[in-house]
């Protein structure tokens, strides 16, 4: 007793010793890996919360930490990084939240999913895989139907993912490309059982936009409306509004006032901010459509090259915005950059619909 | 960026001298400051779409654009405000791409319709300065227009005196505007608020600092006008001498006020000039003598104002009347020396080489026979040959001194004889590939000349010579034939032939260093054409220009420089992904971000990098970097301990990344400090060998770069870490060691070089090496299994053991004492210890026995650590008669010394502890009598505590002196029996109380727990109710 005491104090007053002039110095410990939601900016929660993911729903995730669970809305979530996920399926969500697909596709190439891990961990792979190959297929890159449908196998199997209303819209989406605008509204519909307003809105909004593409501008305009009644006071539910006041404005340019669709789309330009891309490549697409239908050609063309030059990450509507220029380039005695645009056009979206209408 | 544009128009297109001035820095400024204006307010995106256009070259669909704007008002309101400026604006830049001198013309007079539109419309408008500016900048050009048409050879005596007038005319009618903008300007910051806050009037101050510097430039422009005007006079015309002594005066009053800024410098540079064109070179050289000595040489701005001050110095020291050839020859060689490859075609460089022919030829047309006529006449070629292998106003010069020289005249162009677009884009394509021949030679002779050895440096940099000049020469060549090939465009000319002239110009736009031009041709060429294979290859080249035009950033204009390479690079990034262009657009825009401190946004850029970029791994090794500078500052901040680990940790991981791509061999700055971060990291997490085969890797590790003096490692702390972290591996290395990794030696080996480089810096080095050493030794002991624990008892003895020795020196002699204590003090086995101890023990005793000799020279304040340190020892090794010799002999000299009474009391209770009763009581009461005093020289833990009692800095002293003596009288009492042993322990039970009741707070919560603890054994072994403190 009296030997290891005697150790012991050898030992700590040694220690004292070389304690007094050694400067501190922390090893680092090995943090316990944990899940990571990430909020979408337009959350009032917060941006990132840390803990274990205990459940999941198409409408919220539960994250326990420190004995706290918390319930964080489907709609709120900007992505999710799990613990241990293997570093294909990260660098694969950071490409797709680029917009990098084909990238995203070669991250997850090689990830392979153990059996022993979770299934959550399963189905984000497969959910990521399929979200690359729709958004692939949306401009033109893959076969749109049979992506569709392994994303309905997807949601059939997964019933509980909380990816399931995009996954739902992706599907919507995929069919308008198809061209099956009836298939392509049955799936918008479900949107609208989501308990959020702006996705019961957003159901509208694309619902009329599948209906205006089919050349319904009556069907499509009811639609708008129905989202224009709906009370709106939530930041994303004001945008969806908003969406459909656009939609509106190029049915109106296509059946009934230009002008008044031009003041109607001037006012949308004017109160919204220029870094919703989405919203505004919308805004000028319609504003590009008013200006065609009153033979204003220049003025067609500024529309266009709104998108062409400053919203070209808008895909869909570059195409079209490209094919627009194609069409009014000659009109506004600039044959070249006619010629130009359609190889642009050709070049960056060959498979889609715009393309193929060029190459008429 | 507009301001430059202007300038480079005036002094391309126009054939022009140019300014020489800063003067269109005033309107870059507030065009500067306009362009910052930001994106995210709800309207129109108007700013953003016109800068769009106009980089696209749609000049006629913005005009159109922002005719619409006026007839709807869709923008914001200060856009709106400032339409007819930025129609003018457009129309300055659409004049850029006119192929004929009229439509120039008729651009520039629209142009100028819209700025004064825009003046009378809003005369207090933030822009309308820069507006007038712009007006008087036209002004200005076309004074300069009518003195070239005056200076023509065609032009009688009458006429040229009407070009003058009317020349004069128009400098007045800038200098009325340019005056104007300056009273403005100075109304303006008079009517700023004195005070401002830097948070809350941000955009004020942005303001204020702008106009400060523009009227700082106004004050300048006003002197050059009317020097400027002097210049349009005859020599023989008094007015001449008026002009330009007012000039003088009023560069003077600008070199007096600011001689900090840009504009004072060259107000300096200019009173040289005024006094030069007087016909006054002496008074002339007051001045640039002067500012030669203010000008620094590496500045990237103000060494291009020395190029020029140095130029019309040489020029002055070549005057008949001062004739100081040798010093024009000397400042000139040593100036020319230092030129960069960038500068070559640079008109003051080429001014100045000309110059220096000229001051060989006049050396040997004085010495014809002399020994060096050989080389000046040679020289004197050599520069004439390279300047008339460039466009510039030296180029006739250079060739009349070649035929002076006696060298036949070789037309720098080639003759153009093509008649068609065909066979000048063929003949093109001919001289850009004998150009290519010819670089690609220049690069080999240059590998050749730098491998090579004193004396055979000879030939090859003549043939290096050679072929640079072969490379200048099929360069202007290529030039001259796609101008021509530019003028046979005809509309029936194939678009991608079109392009092909495009982008070669573009290229030899580069190649000649002329980055402006060849930045706003190849983004062109990309932007417009992206799906072809040229618009593809000009992007690159758009944005590599666009990188050599930003510099280091300090370049005027260098914010909207940087906006455009993010937008350039974003762009090439998207449009070409995957393919080598977007890769190298995303180095770049790494860069970029890195260089505002953006990790996140590298780190994303970085994840749309091709895996097998060759520009990934120097990109991941940047962010690596990168992360771990903002962790140690948030470290530094007291920042989230477990954030700035994981931080750290991303950065080493991303360094290891990269240092595992990178796939030369050779080294860099960046590498080295990569590789010690991530050796460092390796050897925390206990790896010493991965940590070692990035030091020592051959060619590139920074320990292998250090052993061979490499002079990337020059800087001597840089250099002492990497041997110090080496030495760290190689001792955390030996368990490792065998027959082919004996790190024994290469420790010991590093080890001196340590010592000595410590000892060329003082020494201080040293201490920090041996503490890092000592704790790294602990903490593996620490952390190894008991199987690894015996062998690295070992490895570390026999290290200890060699360090001991093969050194001499002090340092490291008290070092290895220490740590053989430190070493046995961590082992479970007393023998094995009890050895260590003892080497401990004879390496103080060593140390002593030379001290004593006089081959150490110690303090006496390290004398007392010294011996304290040998007393401590005897006592770690059991060798308690010793000990308490040793700290007895120290306090007899020492006897107040505290810490060392403490440390001898202790070591008589720790003889207790080993079965010496007796030594219990001299713990408390103290031992050896003093024969002088009658005292005891040991004091024991009763005196100490008395001693210090009450008072506060000894406070927990004070209680582990009162707590230790009645540790000692209990267990002093435990070997007593009977009475004897209750009254011992009823002293030791009243130690306590008494101390309690004295000071009931009993050192704070730890201390009391312990005599409470302490309090309870004693009630105990009394019989008494054990109740602990009262």
């Amino acid at each position: 007793m009296i030997g290891l005491q005697n150790r012991l104090r050898r030992r700590d007053l040694g220690f004292l010793l070389l304690v007094a002039f050694l400067p501190v110095v922390s090893l680092a410990d090995v943090a316990v890996a944990q899940d990571t939601v990430t909020l979408s900016r337009s959350s009032r929660r917060g941006s990132k919360l840390i803990g274990r993911i205990t459940s999941v729903s198409p409408t919220s995730v539960t994250v326990e930490s420190g004995g706290n669970a918390r319930e964080v809305p489907a709609n709120e979530i900007q992505r999710i990084n799990l613990a241990g996920e293997p570093n294909g399926l990260r660098q694969a969500r950071t490409a797709l939240l680029a917009g990098q697909y084909e990238q995203a596709l070669e991250s997850l190439q090689d990830v392979s999913v153990p059996g022993s891990s979770s299934e959550l961990m399963k189905q984000e792979v497969e959910y990521h895989r399929l979200f690359a190959k729709a958004h692939l297929a949306l401009r033109g890159e893959g076969d749109a139907r049979e992506t569709a449908s392994q994303l309905f196998e997807f949601l059939r199997r997964e019933r509980n993912t909380y990816h399931f209303f995009p996954a739902v819209e992706l599907i919507g989406d995929l069919s308008v490309v198809g061209g099956d605008y009836a298939n392509a509204a049955k799936y918008y519909q479900q949107l609208s059982k989501a308990p959020w307003p702006d996705y019961q809105m957003r159901s509208f909004v694309l619902i009329g936009d599948a209906l205006r593409l089919q050349g319904d501008h009556a069907g499509a305009l009811r639609q708008y409306d129905q989202a224009l009644g709906l009370p709106a006071n939530e930041p994303l539910a004001i945008r969806q509004q908003t969406l459909s006041r656009i939609g509106r404005a190029a049915c109106v340019a296509e059946t009934g006032s230009a002008a008044e669709a031009q003041r109607e789309l001037e006012d949308v330009i004017a109160k919204n901010d220029p870094s919703d891309e989405e919203l505004f490549a919308q805004a000028y697409l319609a504003l590009g459509t008013a200006y065609r239908k009153a033979d204003q050609s220049m003025d067609a063309v500024l529309a266009y090259l709104h998108i062409d030059l400053l919203f070209y990450s808008q895909r869909t509507a570059h195409a079209e915005a490209l094919y627009r220029l194609t069409e009014l380039w000659p009109k506004v005695e600039q044959p070249a950059r006619a010629v130009e645009t359609r190889q642009l056009l050709l070049a960056r979206y060959p498979g889609t619909v715009w393309a193929k209408r060029a190459n008429q | 960026m507009l301001g430059s544009l202007m300038q480079k128009y005036v002094s391309i297109k126009g054939g022009l001298r140019s300014l020489e001035g800063p003067r269109f820095a005033l309107c870059l400024g507030l065009v500067t400051w306009v362009a910052l204006s930001h994106w995210g307010c709800a309207a129109e995106p108007a700013r953003e779409f016109l800068e769009q256009l106009q980089a696209r070259g749609y000049h006629d669909v913005a005009l159109a654009y922002l005719e619409r704007l006026e007839q709807r008002p869709l923008a914001d309101e200060a856009f709106q405000q400032a339409l007819a400026y930025h129609q003018g604006e457009t129309l300055i830049q659409a004049a850029l791409l006119q192929r004929t001198a009229a439509g120039k013309a008729s651009d520039l007079d629209r142009a100028q319709s819209y700025f004064e539109r825009f003046v009378q419309a809003r005369p207090n408008h933030p822009l309308a300065l820069a507006a007038t500016g712009r007006m008087a900048d036209i002004l200005v050009e076309r004074a300069r227009l009518l003195l070239n048409q005056a200076e023509a050879a065609t032009v009688d005596a009458r006429r040229r005196s009407e070009l003058q007038e009317e020349a004069r005319q128009l400098f007045a009618l800038a200098t009325e505007t340019f005056q104007a903008n300056q009273a403005e300007l100075r109304k303006r910051l008079e009517a700023m608020p004195n005070k401002l806050s830097r948070e809350k009037d941000a955009e004020l101050i942005a303001q204020r600092d702008q106009m400060r510097a523009d009227y700082v430039q106004a004050q300048f422009v006003a002197a050059m006008l009317i020097y400027e005007e002097g210049l349009s006079y005859d020599v023989e015309d008094p007015r001449r001498r008026q002009k330009l002594v007012a000039a003088e005066a009023g560069f003077g009053k600008v070199a007096e006020k600011y001689r900090q800024r840009m504009a004072g410098l060259s107000a300096v540079l200019f009173q040289g000039r005024c006094r030069q064109r007087l016909g006054e070179p002496r008074k002339a050289l007051e001045y640039y003598e002067d500012l030669l000595l203010t000008l620094p040489d590496n500045d990237p701005v103000l060494r291009s104002l020395k190029t020029k001050t140095l130029r019309n110095a040489m020029e002055c020291w070549m005057e008949p009347d001062i004739n100081q050839l040798e010093a024009a020859r000397q400042r000139g060689e040593q100036w020319i020396e230092n030129q960069k490859p960038t500068e070559r075609a640079d008109d003051d460089w080429l001014g100045m080489k000309l110059l220096l022919a000229r001051v060989y030829h006049r050396l040997l047309q004085q010495n014809p026979s002399g020994q060096e006529s050989g080389m000046l006449s040679r020289e004197a070629r050599r520069l004439a040959i390279e300047v008339a292998k460039y466009r510039s106003d030296s180029q006739q010069p250079a060739q009349e001194l070649l035929a002076e020289l006696g060298q036949a005249v070789t037309a720098p162009a080639a003759e153009i004889d093509v008649k068609s677009f065909g066979e000048a884009i063929a003949a093109s394509r001919e001289a850009l590939s004998r150009r290519q021949v010819a670089a690609q030679t220049v690069e080999l002779l240059a590998h050749r000349l730098a491998a090579a050895g004193p004396n055979d440096g000879g030939e090859l940099a003549m043939r290096l010579e050679e072929a640079k000049q072969q490379v200048a020469a099929t360069e202007v060549q290529a030039l001259e034939l796609l101008r021509r090939a530019q003028e046979l465009i005809t509309d029936e000319t194939p678009e991608d032939q079109v392009n092909q002239v495009r982008f070669y110009l573009c290229t030899l736009y580069y190649y000649q260093s002329d980055f402006y031009r060849a930045a706003v041709m190849a983004d062109f060429l990309a932007s417009r054409y992206p799906g072809s294979d040229e618009g593809r290859r000009a992007a690159a080249v758009s944005l590599a220009s666009l990188v050599r035009l930003y510099g280091n950033g300090t370049t005027p204009g260098a914010t909207g420089l940087r906006h455009r390479i993010t937008r350039t690079a974003e762009r090439i990034a998207a449009q070409w992904k995957g393919q080598p262009e977007a890769d190298d657009a995303l180095a770049t825009l790494v860069t970029v971000a890195i260089q505002d401190g953006k990790a996140g946004a590298a780190e994303g850029y970085l994840d749309q990098m091709s895996t097998n970029s060759p520009r990934r791994a120097a990109a991941e090794i940047a962010l690596g970097q990168t992360l771990w500078n903002s962790a140690q500052q948030e470290l530094a901040s007291a920042g989230d301990p477990d954030a700035v680990e994981s931080k750290q940790r991303q950065a080493i991981d991303w360094m290891t990344k990269g240092l595992k791509g990178y796939a030369t061999t050779e080294p860099s700055p960046t590498t080295v400090a990569a590789m010690i971060l991530v050796a460092e990291h390796n050897l925390r997490q206990g790896q010493p060998l991965q940590a070692l085969e990035l030091l020592e890797k051959p060619e590139s590790g920074p320990k292998f770069l250090a052993d061979r003096d490499d002079a990337l490692l020059a800087d001597p702390v840089l250099k002492l870490r990497v041997h110090q972290l080496a030495l760290l591996c190689y001792v955390a290395a030996l368990p490792e060691a065998g027959p082919d990794r004996d790190y024994l030696t290469k420790a010991l080996e590093t080890l001196d070089v340590i010592q000595k480089a410590a000892a060329r810096g003082g020494g201080q080095d040293l201490s920090g090496t041996y503490v890092a050493l000592a704790q790294d030794l602990q903490t593996q002991i620490r952390q190894a299994t008991a199987q690894q624990r015996g062998r690295l008892v070992t490895a570390f003895q026999q290290f200890l053991d060699r360090a001991a020795e093969s050194s001499g020196e002090l340092s490291v002699l008290n070092w290895v004492a220490d740590a053989y204590q430190n070493l046995g003090q961590s082992l479970e086995q007393d023998a094995a210890a009890d050895s260590l101890f003892a080497k401990s023990v004879a390496t103080y005793q060593k140390i002593l026995e030379r001290c004593d000799q006089g081959t150490f020279t110690v303090t006496n304040q390290e004398r007392l650590l010294i011996e304290t340190r040998l007393a401590m020892a005897f006592r770690a090794q059991g060798n308690y008669e010793d000990a308490v010799r040793a700290f007895a002999e120290l306090l007899q000299r020492e006897n107040t010394q505290l810490y060392i009474q403490v440390e001898a009391a202790k070591t008589f209770q720790l003889w207790g502890d080993n079965g010496n009763q007796e030594a219990y009581l001299r713990a408390i009461l103290g031992d050896v009598v003093d024969p002088k005093t009658n005292r005891n020289v040991i004091w024991g833990f009763g005196r100490i505590a008395k001693l210090v009692a009450g008072k506060p800095q000894f406070d927990t002293l004070f209680h582990e002196a009162r707590f230790d003596l009645a540790f000692c009288r209990y267990h002093y009492a435990l070997a007593q029996s009977g009475a004897a042993q209750t009254e011992t322990l009823q002293q030791a039970e009243q130690d306590i109380v008494m101390t309690a009741k004295l000071y009931p707070d009993l050192g704070g919560a730890d201390q009391q727990q312990k005599y409470d603890r302490l309090l309870r054994e004693i009630q105990s072994k009394l019989g008494k109710p054990v109740r602990g403190l009262p």
